[in-house]
């Protein structure tokens, strides 16, 4: 492998170094493209267990069997479009980290300004959101919404899991993909 | 010519496209041929409306003269059509929908269910309570008017998250005026 790395010259290393940025770029820009076309800040999540992001919170399996940690699902947030009794949301709380994939199970309207006030349930919970929301909080609305869950695929989230269980993985991994867009040569 | 990291990158990379080739068409076919529609008959056995500090969810409204719906109903729901070989789970809600002069929608879940085989798809289900709290928004019922109805949403093995709703299971009931007790 080295050798095949000795072998090239200043020019064909920075091609290839050119490559490897267009290939972030790329990708960069079709994630951006998601986005935009989805209206949702993050239109591909996993899902995770909060024991995934602080050691002493245990919440697990709140819309289990739908979605179990590692599950990959597709977001859209169309602005047009209100959000619907039944719509499974990621909403994210003022002033907290991590964001919530749980049921509407209440919504009410108002009538003059559109404003939408709704309440979020894990089917597999027993009861209602309003103890994971902020003190004295009733309801969520629309801005605190990410996305609307559309799509869905089982496992495909847990590369990245695991890339988080064991960060030198991660490294390992972009180590192993760099060397080889660098030696590859068409 | 090709060692052995160069076939290793050649096999991995085409298995992983198609894999995924697969999991679109998947996903592409449940998309175009649906669900389909299921059975569901609700109807309303009795609704009462009592005043209390704290909901059946056992939160806190603030006021003792909060106004909770207490209804009873009866379920009659075939949702063995929503299953094929691409459902995961069907979640079965019945919601009671109604307008007010502040909220031109009010959509609230009284009673779910999630079913995730085939063999307990039928529903029959008499005087059923409301699982949620039936409070509207103002805290207060007066002679309100409301719709009750079955809705579903699939969520399949890999895909798109379809939903529906029984159309022709809508039933009417009207929130009486709160008249003391309890």
């Amino acid at each position: 492998m080295f050798e095949e790395l000795r072998r090239l010259n200043k020019r064909q290393v920075a091609l290839q170094v050119l490559n490897i940025l267009m290939v972030l770029t790329s990708a960069l820009m079709i994630w951006k493209g998601i986005a935009l076309a989805t209206n949702s800040e993050s239109p591909i999540v996993v899902v995770l267990r909060i024991t995934d992001i602080h050691s002493y919170q245990k919440l697990s399996g709140s819309m289990e069997p739908a979605f179990h940690r590692g599950d990959l699902l597709l977001l859209t947030n169309p602005a047009s479009q209100p959000v619907q009794v039944g719509d499974i949301c990621v909403f994210q709380i003022p002033h907290r980290d991590i964001p919530i994939v749980h049921r509407v199970i209440k919504l009410h309207d108002e009538a003059k300004t559109g404003k939408q006030f709704l309440l979020t349930k894990g089917d597999n919970n027993n009861v209602d959101d309003r103890g994971l929301y902020n003190a004295r909080q009733m309801w969520i609305n629309k801005e605190h919404v990410v996305g609307r869950v559309r799509g869905f695929m089982p496992y495909v989230g847990m590369v990245t899991i695991l890339m988080n269980d064991y960060p030198q993985l991660k490294y390992v991994m972009l180590g192993v993909l760099g060397l080889f867009v660098l030696i590859h040569r068409e | 010519m090709h060692n052995l990291q160069q076939r290793l990158s050649a096999t991995f990379s085409f298995a992983v496209s198609a894999l995924f080739t697969v999991l679109g068409v998947v996903a592409a076919i449940s998309w175009v041929t649906g669900y389909g529609t299921a059975a569901t008959k609700v109807n309303v056995r009795d609704i009462r409306v009592i005043q209390s500090r704290y909901g059946p969810d056992y939160f806190d409204y603030g006021r003792k003269t909060s106004e909770f719906g207490m209804l009873k109903f009866d379920i009659d729901a075939d949702l063995t059509p929503l299953f094929n070989w691409n459902t995961k789970q069907v979640f079965v809600t019945v919601v009671a929908e109604y307008e007010t002069k502040t909220h031109n929608k009010n959509h609230v879940v009284v009673w779910d269910k999630i079913i995730t085989d085939k063999d307990s798809a039928k529903i029959a289900l008499r005087k059923v309570s409301n699982k949620y709290a039936l409070i509207d928004f103002s805290q207060k019922w007066r002679n309100q008017v409301a719709n009750l109805s079955v809705h579903w949403d699939v969520t399949p093995h890999v895909g798109f998250l379809q939903n529906g709703r029984g159309d022709t299971s809508t039933v009417s009931f009207t929130f009486p005026k709160f008249e003391g007790g309890r």
